[in-house]
């Protein structure tokens, strides 16, 4: 698969997670996260070293769970080095966001907390 | 009490340069002069003694200096030791786990070996940044790392031997550098047998 492809695939998934249109599961024990498409084929992006943090690698599956191909992090380190590596950085995030509730959950938070009284200045 | 005396020196030298008698032998000498010429050798002795003194103070400094860095140098190659022991392990343990088609565990000794293994390079690059051990092994490392993509690509359904065998084949490779790394450490991890 083409690099162009490759980034445009990971840059739809990265607006359809945004705009809420697709639903994440966590796996691994949450260092992986997985959409399943309508025909049975899955995505999956996980970190690599099983702490949450790069390298990020996505996989995609077929219908039968047979590995179709793998978007490695360009290095085997932390720091994001091109720009697949920062797409792939921030999928996770989002997916890891959409998958957990993150987001939700601080709003939550945020409605529970009284407000400031004091102001500084 | 050095610099009384040297004050007593420099007197009794005045009083010689200034006086009219040159030959000293000629008038006897005072009580002032004999004062003046055991200040000029206790002056003379008690320089010395410093000089003496901090020689030996330096030499003292200077070797609990060395002392020192002897004991930091020994306490880290007895790190490294460990280190080094740490990936034999993992070279004894991976033909285990794969033999018995253990993916998490074949997935962990992956993690054990590019943890351990950049301590061991970080070591060993302090010592020489040239060691051909560092770059077997961070090659070695980079392989655990793409092995570890291929097996969470299988998903558990792949061939675990055919996946792991090129990351095996190189900590072979640097088990083979390791053994006599190893023994070198033993004999000499900072002077002593281990």
């Amino acid at each position: 698969m083409s690099e162009d492809r490759l980034h445009v695939l990971i840059d739809r998934l990265i607006a359809t997670t945004t705009t809420n249109k697709v639903k994440w599961v966590e796996k691994r024990s949450g260092v992986a996260f997985e959409l399943t498409t309508d025909s049975g084929r899955r995505v999956m992006i996980d970190s690599r070293d099983d702490d949450g943090d790069p390298p990020y690698d996505l996989y995609i599956f077929d219908g039968n769970g047979k590995s179709l191909t793998t978007v490695l992090w360009s290095t085997d380190v932390t720091q994001a080095s091109v720009p697949l590596d920062h797409k792939l950085h921030r999928l996770y995030k989002l997916a890891e966001d959409a998958a957990l509730g993150i987001s939700s959950e601080i709003d939550d938070l945020l409605n529970e907390l009284p407000e400031a009284d004091d102001i500084p200045f | 009490m050095y610099w009384c005396a040297a004050l007593a020196a420099y007197v009794l030298l005045v009083r010689l340069y200034f006086d009219d008698r040159v030959h000293v032998r000629d008038k006897p000498l005072t009580w002032l002069d004999w004062t003046g010429l055991a200040s000029i050798v206790l002056t003379v002795a008690g320089v010395g003694a410093a000089v003496v003194q901090a020689s030996r103070a330096r030499s003292a400094a200077s070797a609990a200096s060395e002392a020192v860095d002897r004991t930091l140098d020994a306490l880290a190659r007895a790190d490294l030791l460990v280190e080094l022991q740490a990936l034999r392990q993992v070279e004894h343990d991976i033909d285990r786990r794969v033999g018995a088609t253990d993916w998490e565990g074949t997935g962990g000794l992956l993690r054990t070996w590019r943890d351990t293994g950049a301590r061991v390079c970080t070591a060993l690059a302090q010592a020489d940044s040239t060691d051909a051990l560092i770059e077997l092994i961070e090659g070695s490392r980079l392989t655990a790392s793409l092995t570890t993509v291929k097996l969470t690509s299988a998903q558990g359904g792949g061939d675990l031997i055919a996946l792991t065998k090129k990351f095996r084949t190189e900590v072979a490779l640097v088990g083979n550098h390791l053994s006599t790394r190893l023994s070198e450490l033993r004999i000499d991890p900072g002077g002593t047998d281990v």
